[in-house]
């Protein structure tokens, strides 16, 4: 089973921790930062990212600005306070997820 | 030199997502952004790669589908939060002076009521229906205006919806019922009250759409000053 297949469920935790720590970022950016993150091994897709991001937007957790580059124009993503919480709770989550499955792999013996 | 996305060809990426069935501007901003991107990022590796076919060979990285998942989401989210926006605007008629100015409106239509002679009180509901058409008229003739400043298409401002139909639908029921039989309309019972109620609400809600699609309106102006026509002061 690829490491893709896994994602499914872990994208928006992934993409809350980016923000968390890069403060603002666009969306080929995310893209590009979980590959090379992962060395490859993690591929966002275009697909499954925007509908995300959207969705995140629309629930209020993160916020967006436009800002003008050189010829075009850039959204910009940033967690709001209802979304630093969010992350806060989803890595959590995803942490004692991540126990819990370290003690299925590999069981402690007495 | 770095290769990177001209104006020209920022302005043919638009062109590009309108063919692909993304008309409005504020998500194509964002898609053409992410196009020009890896566009930019092919560039670094291959400096003298033909521009519009790796355009499209990057489009073929969202899927079959397309940018369609990208918009069915954009539109399920857009209706859910402006949805929510609605309901914002609606609720704020419920401070007590407004629920106070709501309730005289309602006991001025039940005594104007009471004032006309027996048999052709029911004109005052009838005249208050065709008042209601003619306010929605009006207000939709100012929301047109306020669309017709966009000189693209924007998700965000899509949904203008014609909020009294149904309470048209109702209204024309009510007279051409009321027409029919006199029994079932008369002052005091519940229909009578069930139909104060509704145009009562029903011009809250209008007043409030109204100041819902303005907010509406002046957030797509500061997010996409450059879908709007230039306002000289």
């Amino acid at each position: 089973m690829s490491q893709q297949a896994y994602l499914k469920g872990l994208l928006e935790p992934i993409i809350l921790k980016l923000l968390q720590e890069h403060g603002s970022l666009y969306g080929y950016e995310i893209t590009q930062m979980v590959k090379t993150l992962t060395a490859g091994d993690i591929q966002i897709t275009e697909g499954a990212l925007y509908p995300l991001l959207h969705k995140l937007e629309s629930s209020g957790l993160v916020e967006t600005d436009l800002r003008t580059m050189q010829n075009r124009q850039r959204k910009y993503y940033s967690l709001t306070q209802d979304g630093k919480k969010a992350t806060a709770q989803a890595l959590d989550g995803l942490q004692r997820f991540v126990q819990h499955l370290q003690l299925i792999l590999k069981p402690q013996t007495a | 030199m770095e290769r990177t996305v001209s104006k020209e060809q920022t302005d043919w990426l638009y062109k590009f997502c309108a063919r692909h069935y993304v008309p409005w501007y504020d998500l194509q901003t964002e898609l053409v952004d992410h196009l020009a991107s890896a566009v930019e990022q092919r560039w670094q590796t291959e400096p003298n790669a033909p521009f519009e076919a790796t355009v499209e060979q990057i489009h073929r990285s969202f899927g079959v589908a397309g940018f369609a998942p990208v918009v069915a989401e954009k539109q399920r989210q857009l209706e859910k939060s402006n949805r929510r926006l609605r309901l914002q605007f609606f609720k704020q008629y419920f401070t007590l002076p407004k629920v106070a100015v709501t309730l005289l409106l309602a006991a001025a239509l039940h005594f104007l009521c009471t004032l006309m002679p027996q048999n052709i009180w029911w004109t005052v509901l009838a005249a208050a229906f065709i008042g209601l058409v003619v306010l929605e008229m009006y207000y939709l003739a100012r929301m047109a205006r306020l669309k017709k400043q966009q000189t693209r298409q924007l998700l965000l401002t899509n949904g203008l919806q014609h909020y009294l139909i149904f309470v048209m639908l109702y209204g024309q029921f009510w007279i051409s019922n009321r027409i029919g039989d006199e029994n079932n309309f008369q002052i005091g019972n519940w229909r009578y009250y069930l139909t104060i109620a509704i145009i009562t609400v029903a011009s809250v809600g209008l007043h409030s759409y109204y100041a819902y699609y303005k907010a509406l309106h002046q957030k797509a102006l500061s997010l996409y000053p450059q879908a709007f026509k230039k306002v000289v002061a």
